[in-house]
């Protein structure tokens, strides 16, 4: 391999692979026959964000949060109960949750990733165990174990994206501005920082890196990603109950990073389909759903370390590359 | 007589559970560096098992053995079939696969053993002994009586017995434990045996009081969890004291201020217990700040 | 440029002191060689320059600025660059990217910034220097190889290309040789005093006698901890204690060693004249 090698280059590659895919997903409305099919298109981009959101925390950071459905829940719950309970415009709502989650995992950060170690893990499963506790029995604001109903509809510029139509629009925008800030993160100085750590923080440390700076700003914008997602979850269901965010729902969320590649640019994308469609196949199953689901987990883990997307990649850039020496030889032709 | 000792009482009784659930977690955390998921699926399997034996007609010693033994093997095939694949077992890799352990385990239990919750007789009968006004159900002396009589076995087993300390070291310095001859896998597979049988017995012990059901085991688990960072991840003595400060803590926290907050009361304790004393009440600090 | 002033430092291992009120001056753009015999507490020397290991006494000064209580990445972004012993590679990086984490701390670009992409001329900037650093190594041909598809001599080379990037005042090797087959240690040597030369004061960590000689403006050398002499490559060659140190006989014990017959040890400190090439291979098992 002598051709040079640049992240610059990368970043833009990754870029055009998004812009060609999300231009490939506004086919989706027209493909769905029904509501039904369509909405799982909306909650595969709401799927992305949570787990491409901890893919930059877990998979390029080297550290676990498994409050991830917990941000997701603050998220569904900040903005319903604002809007609901307070009568505030749901976009108004959707910006609270997005910074009321960033902030709360400042608050979580600050103190538990100054410890070396896996102390985050154990910081995020209390608190999503809180937050757990706090959505169920707090029953005059969030509706308790009933849930929380009559959560309105988004209205954005005179724009009502109540029907699934619609939604699916904003929820794409969402997905795919998601993308692009990671590719372009990813291949920036800071993200540099962030792998570097995760590999080595003696190493870091001698690059001048902040390695807690590093994991801290990760966290964050996982758990902010999470809160985006979960205010859109809410407004789209007008719905939320509290078991849609326990520590199980987390630990999903967890398998689904793995599953679709930890660390790899593009297992979100892999994680989030089947994040959105095992559900529906794992029905099938019917009792023994948990345990198809459990060993599925083993054989990932064991076998497919690198997830999907390692597996994928590779034939995808070999494809590429006939492709390309394809479309030389025919240009060459005379 | 004020509801406070029957508070500290009901306190002590959890809180022992508690700690033999941490003495688990501890356990494997020392000899993969991981948070074992599985510990409180463990615990609700030995609770499971015992009752199914119950309910077979098996006298009460016997189903209790049988939900140790049961859970023992399920703890050692989980480590030779499924960990021992691992080409490099972080901590970070082992603690997922455990977490798929768990979610199996959880499952298997309720496909063979049923969704309805079970129960066991106390041990000594229910009659509640009437001590100065001081009500206590006779299974609660069981379980302190049975905790205590753990804790001083595993005390004496890491201090005293050859595998006990073969497995520290390995613990505490692979390479060099090998060099001795000593086989880590080996102590790994102990490891595992141990605190399932642990987790087992006290799912056992503990369901005449409180009942048992496939899903039971992870709330019990992060209790256990939580009672370990309490004490001091990876110390036994801390695994006592945590385990009887949590129980206390919930059990003062549910009677006197509020039932619906109670479970977030070991959380709160984990959280605190991360950010002002991440080694543990009887931890010295071993934890490394950046 | 920059001058590195370590004044009566000590480091602690528990009952261990590993470093014993240690003091040196490497001057602005001269090589210092720190040597000694295995266990003289070199590497935590290091370690305690660049802030790893926290000393119980003592200062570090660079340019007359006590830098002793900044972490290690505060050290580092104020241009005190290191390779380690070990390497501390990003194994699944590539080897360009690699390099351009040196650049770190010279990047001024913040995260919101990184994160909107608003930073391409400095990262294009990065990118150039980069490859400029790996072609002066002679690994411009690898830049897209992942760090870990290197073999070891091409893996310590990347080590010092990677601190090179950083723009250093001061930059601490750490056996830059240990390792590198013999063919390619001159090579190295002369990377190091090319380094040198565009005006990086260097503090220089080696087991190979020849070299230290060779390339050091002055030498410093360490016994159990401590400072034991320091001046002149000639002179310190010359010093009976340096001699004994080496060879162990610091005490008058061991009669009959005379300095000079023993082989393939690093009593080429004493006779570095002597050295061609055997002494050269010891640092390969250190």
């Amino acid at each position: 391999m002598s051709q040079a090698f640049s992240p610059a280059k990368q970043c833009e590659r990754r870029l055009a692979t998004v812009a060609v895919l999300w231009i490939a997903f506004l086919a989706w409305p027209l493909l769905a026959g029904n509501d039904y099919v369509l909405s799982l298109g909306v909650y595969f981009f709401i799927n992305l964000l949570l787990i491409g959101g901890l893919n930059l925390l877990m998979g390029f950071g080297g550290q676990i949060s498994l409050c991830q459905a917990g941000f997701f829940g603050l998220g569904a719950y900040v903005s319903g109960v604002l809007s609901v309970r307070a009568g505030w415009p749901p976009h108004a709502g959707v910006a609270a949750a997005l910074i009321l989650s960033t902030v709360s995992a400042l608050a979580i950060g600050l103190p538990a990733l100054r410890l070396r170690g896996n102390y985050l893990a154990m910081a995020t499963l209390g608190f999503n165990a809180i937050l757990t506790v706090l959505f169920t029995e707090l029953v005059g604001l969030t509706g308790g174990p009933n849930g929380l109903s009559g959560i309105p509809p988004i209205i954005l510029a005179g724009v009502d994206f109540g029907s699934p139509q619609r939604f699916y629009y904003l929820a794409w925008a969402a997905g795919g501005l998601c993308m692009a800030l990671l590719a372009v993160f990813l291949s920036s100085r800071a993200g540099r920082a962030l792998r570097a750590v995760a590999a080595s923080e003696v190493a870091a440390a001698s690059m001048g890196i902040n390695a807690f700076n590093a994991k801290l700003l990760a966290f964050m914008f996982s758990a902010g990603a999470a809160g985006l997602a979960g205010a859109l979850y809410a407004h789209f269901n007008q719905y939320a109950s509290p078991e849609t965010f326990n520590f199980s729902a987390s630990v999903l969320i967890v398998v689904m990073v793995a599953l679709g590649g930890w660390g790899q640019y593009w297992g979100p994308i892999f994680g989030a389909a089947v994040f959105t469609a095992v559900p529906e196949l794992l029905h099938k199953f019917q009792d023994a759903e948990l345990l198809v689901f459990g060993a599925g987990m083993i054989v990932v883990l064991l076998f497919l370390p690198q997830g999907i997307a390692g597996c994928v990649a590779p034939i995808a850039t070999r494809i590429a590359a006939g492709m390309t020496l394809l479309a030389r030889t025919r240009a060459t032709r005379p | 007589m004020g509801q406070l000792p029957n508070l500290l009482l009901a306190g002590l009784s959890t809180g022992s559970v508690y700690a033999l659930v941490a003495l688990g977690f501890n356990v494997i955390f020392k000899s993969t560096g991981a948070i074992n998921f599985a510990q409180g699926e463990w615990v609700m399997m030995g609770g499971m098992v015992a009752a199914a034996g119950h309910a077979a007609q098996w006298p009460l010693g016997l189903a209790v053995l049988l939900a140790v033994v049961t859970v023992m093997v399920t703890g050692i095939l989980s480590e030779r079939v499924i960990l021992r694949q691992l080409a490099r077992p972080g901590p970070l890799v082992v603690t997922l696969v455990m977490i798929a352990i768990a979610i199996c385990t959880k499952s298997l239990v309720m496909l063979v053993l049923g969704k309805n919750p079970a129960s066991l007789p106390g041990f000594s009968g229910s009659t509640p002994i009437d001590w100065g006004g001081l009500r206590i159900h006779p299974q609660t002396l069981w379980i302190i009586g049975i905790t205590c009589l753990v804790m001083v076995g595993a005390h004496a087993f890491f201090e005293r017995s050859i595998l006990g300390r073969a497995m520290r070291a390995v613990a505490a310095q692979p390479e060099a434990a090998a060099l001795c001859g000593i086989d880590p896998r080996m102590a790994m597979a102990l490891a595992f045996a141990l605190a399932a049988a642990t987790g087992a017995l006290a799912g056992a012990i503990i369901t005449p009081l409180t009942l048992t059901s496939f899903d039971y085991g992870t709330v019990l688990g992060f209790k256990g969890f939580s009672a370990a960072m309490l004490g001091g991840m990876g110390s036994l003595p801390g695994a006592l004291v945590g385990g009887i400060l949590l129980g206390s803590l919930e059990s003062l926290a549910g009677g006197l201020i509020s039932s619906h907050f109670k479970d977030a009361v070991a959380f709160l304790a984990l959280l605190l217990t991360l950010f002002l004393r991440p080694a543990g009440v009887l931890g010295k600090g071993e934890v490394e700040r950046v | 440029m920059a001058s590195l002033q370590i004044d009566d430092l000590c480091v602690d291992f528990g009952g261990l002191r590993a470093v014993n009120a240690l003091g040196f001056t490497a001057a602005e753009g001269t090589i210092k060689g720190v040597i000694g015999p295995n266990g003289a507490g070199k590497t935590t020397l290091f370690n305690a320059i660049s802030g790893f290991v926290r000393p119980s006494r003592g200062s570090v000064r660079l340019d007359g600025i006590d830098i002793s209580t900044l972490a290690s990445h505060e050290r580092a972004s104020r241009g005190l660059s290191r390779t380690f012993q070990n390497l501390q590679l990003i194994p699944d990086m590539s080897v360009l990217e690699n390099v351009m984490l040196g650049s770190h701390a010279s990047l001024r670009a913040a995260w919101g910034a990184s994160l909107l992409g608003l930073a391409r001329r400095e990262e294009l900037a990065a990118e150039a220097l980069a490859l400029e650093k790996l072609e002066l190594l002679g690994l411009a041909d690898r830049s897209a190889v992942p760090a870990s598809d290197l073999g070891f001599a091409d893996a310590k080379l990347l080590e010092i290309a990677r601190a090179l990037a950083g723009c250093p005042r001061v930059l601490l090797l750490d056996e830059p040789l240990a390792g590198v087959p013999l063919e390619e240690q001159n090579r190295v040597v002369e990377i190091v005093r090319a380094i040198n030369r565009t005006g990086v004061t260097i503090v220089l960590v080696e087991h190979n006698m020849r070299v230290v000689m060779q390339v050091c403006d002055e030498i410093v050398v360490m016994h159990h901890g401590a400072w034991l002499a320091e001046g002149s490559p000639a002179d310190v060659a010359q010093s009976p204690e340096v001699i004994a140190a080496y060879l162990g006989t610091a005490h008058g014990a061991a009669p009959g060693t005379a300095p000079g017959t023993t082989q393939g040890t690093a009593a080429g400190a004493a006779y570095p004249q002597t050295d061609a090439a055997g002494h050269g291979t010891r640092g390969n098992h250190a």
